[in-house]
């Protein structure tokens, strides 16, 4: 398929302006597609993971039946996440991830089923085991298909081969390339929420002390993922740390020093970070303000107070947020137009704005298009 | 401090074995362990005030329901001496629905649901509409709570009460949705009786229910 060309800048050039806190010609839009197309075009959830020629061909296909967006991703990418070899949130060897395929029907989207209370992926006592011995141990190779890991390096040929022709056939910059995890997550999701939840209060120096452990090998580790499938860009993202799940005081001790420090390297070592905040981020905003300035772009969602976002963080980090999910669904193009038109009233100025927001497998392509429209015609910055 | 006000304290400020070694002694001291139960409710009642007042978060709501259950435990042996048996305040079925497998939300709100007093059937996630009705049937439930957090548990929650109605069920139930992106748009979709994302909120909710009758 051929790149959309009908504006003054590229989609590159539009996002990494917008990142380094300057006005580009318009605000840049995105939203975040995962199985969307499964939906709308002859491919299933399954071809969306498992065959990056097919996946990229609809990620084509709806990028331009919605008149082209600024950030895209690349096909195959999400089959290289799943079938990593080591312990991994990610990874379907490990944890109770359903995947189309494999437990689920060939349309239906994946899920991670929590890990339960009575026998979690990790017990209390792996803690001190963790710092032990490291991650490896829980690595069972045996678990691992080797049909899987056969396949994985083909794939990884050809996602970089895909995020390449993003870059510079589109010139649309991919997203979400490869992703850093924090020990917290890690912790979290290996041990179960509601498990890990009773562990801050009983065993807060056990997570600590693992933390500090894991956290280097836990940012290496990101960047080798994300060099696997030729990427320049990394997602670090933290549901489980917001104010809709722990205290600033856990916050502090158990979550920041280590985030801070992944990103800060990321951004050190050149790459582009995008950190995905799903939940409510609103009474902790200010801390973000300790990371490179002009270097990173920060996913919200509707819990966060993203006016107030930009009061805090305007001058710092680019922004996107407000935007339901739902709303894509159960919403009108009307309605949508008239949240992004406020967004973009309140937020565009000096740049730093992306319009955006996760975009449900079953919502509407007209409220889809209602955003990136809006994003064209209202989000031009008029010189 | 008297123990009573000693154990409140406890519950409120989280302290789990403390909680426990309290529990014991006004066992010790002959107190009911029906009076043990309400003393920790007022306990778990403040945490959930707190959370509201976003000084607790869901962190420190899941240690009140995990001390609360600890307790219960305690209390258990006690409890099977006495002969009355203590009468729930309602019967209500939850699960997370038909094609959706989030539940630590669905789980506190269990766990703050029998602390209140509450007799729960938990059916666990990925729950299909006919086994909701078929758990209504058996328990003779008052209330049904769906939860979910992607947007294709809206349709499973929609059929869900289409399937309660179709069964002749809808107008014997009050019906309640929970989970993060939940609004009143969802609960319209849904045809629900009330939407929440806070869980204690929630079983305040549905407490006033029964109470209204």
């Amino acid at each position: 398929m051929e790149p959309i060309k009908e504006e003054p800048m590229t989609s590159v050039e539009r996002v990494l302006t917008a990142m380094a806190l300057k006005e580009p010609d318009r605000v840049p839009v995105w939203p975040l597609i995962d199985y969307l197309p499964v939906k709308y075009y002859d491919v299933t959830a399954q071809e969306m993971i498992e065959d990056p020629d097919k996946s990229q061909e609809a990620y084509e296909w709806i990028y331009h039946k919605l008149g082209g967006y600024d950030i895209a991703m690349a096909g195959g990418g999400i089959y290289m996440m799943h079938v990593n070899p080591f312990p991994d949130i990610f990874s379907m060897f490990y944890l109770d991830w359903r995947l189309p395929g494999r437990f689920l029907d060939k349309n239906e989207s994946p899920q991670l089923v929590e890990q339960s209370l009575e026998d979690p992926f990790i017990k209390v006592e792996d803690y001190d085991k963790i710092i032990d011995k490291g991650l490896l141990w829980l690595a069972n190779f045996k678990r691992a298909g080797m049909k899987d890991m056969m396949k994985l390096g083909k794939i990884g040929e050809k996602v970089a081969k895909n995020t390449e022709r993003w870059w510079t056939h589109f010139q649309v910059p991919t997203f979400s390339d490869g992703g850093g995890l924090t020990p917290f997550i890690l912790l979290s999701v290996f041990r179960g929420a509601t498990n890990f939840m009773k562990d801050i209060y009983r065993y807060p120096d056990k997570i600590i002390a693992v933390s500090d452990f894991l956290i280097d090998n836990l940012i290496l580790m990101g960047e080798y993922g994300l060099l696997m499938g030729g990427g320049k860009t990394i997602i670090v993202g933290a549901t489980r740390a917001s104010a809709d799940f722990i205290s600033i005081k856990h916050f502090e001790e158990l979550y920041w020093p280590y985030f801070k420090k992944m990103v800060s390297k990321y951004v050190k070592d050149g790459f582009i970070v995008q950190m995905h905040m799903d939940t409510n981020w609103t009474d902790r905003l200010h801390y973000f303000k300790e990371l490179p300035k002009g270097k990173i772009y920060m996913h919200m969602d509707e819990r966060t107070d993203i006016f107030k976002a930009k009061e805090i963080l305007g001058d710092h980090i680019c922004i996107q947020g407000n935007l339901k999910p739902s709303l894509f669904k159960l919403g009108t193009p009307a309605m949508i137009e008239k949240q992004v038109k406020e967004i973009i009233d309140k937020c565009a100025d000096g740049g730093g704005l992306f319009v955006g927001a996760e975009i449900p497998d079953d919502a509407k392509l007209e409220n889809v298009k209602a955003m990136i429209d809006t994003c064209k015609t209202y989000g031009v910055y008029r010189k | 401090m008297e123990t009573k006000e000693e154990l409140i304290q406890a519950v409120v400020e989280l302290e789990e074995q403390k909680s426990y070694s309290l529990v014991k002694a006004l066992l010790d001291e002959g107190v009911n362990p029906k009076e043990i139960i309400d003393i920790l409710r007022k306990g778990v009642e403040i945490v959930g005030e707190r959370f509201n007042k976003k000084e607790y978060f869901l962190t420190e709501l899941v240690m009140a329901g995990e001390i609360f259950q600890q307790s219960a435990k305690i209390l258990e042996t006690a409890m099977k001496e006495e002969t009355e048996t203590s009468e729930s305040l309602g019967v209500v079925v939850i699960g997370t629905v038909k094609g959706d497998v989030h539940d630590i939300g669905k789980n506190i709100f269990v766990t703050l649901l029998q602390a209140a007093g509450f007799e729960v059937h938990d059916l666990g996630v990925d729950i299909a509409a006919e086994k909701f009705i078929n758990k209504v049937k058996e328990t003779k439930a008052d209330i049904v709570a769906y939860s979910g957090l992607l947007t294709v548990a809206l349709d499973s929650m929609k059929e869900t009460t289409e399937a309660l109605r179709s069964a002749g069920l809808r107008e014997k139930v009050k019906i309640i949705i929970g989970g993060l992106p939940v609004d009143e748009m969802w609960m319209k979709e849904v045809g629900a009786d009330a939407y929440t994302d806070n869980a204690f909120e929630g079983v305040k909710t549905v407490t006033n229910w029964l109470k209204e009758g």
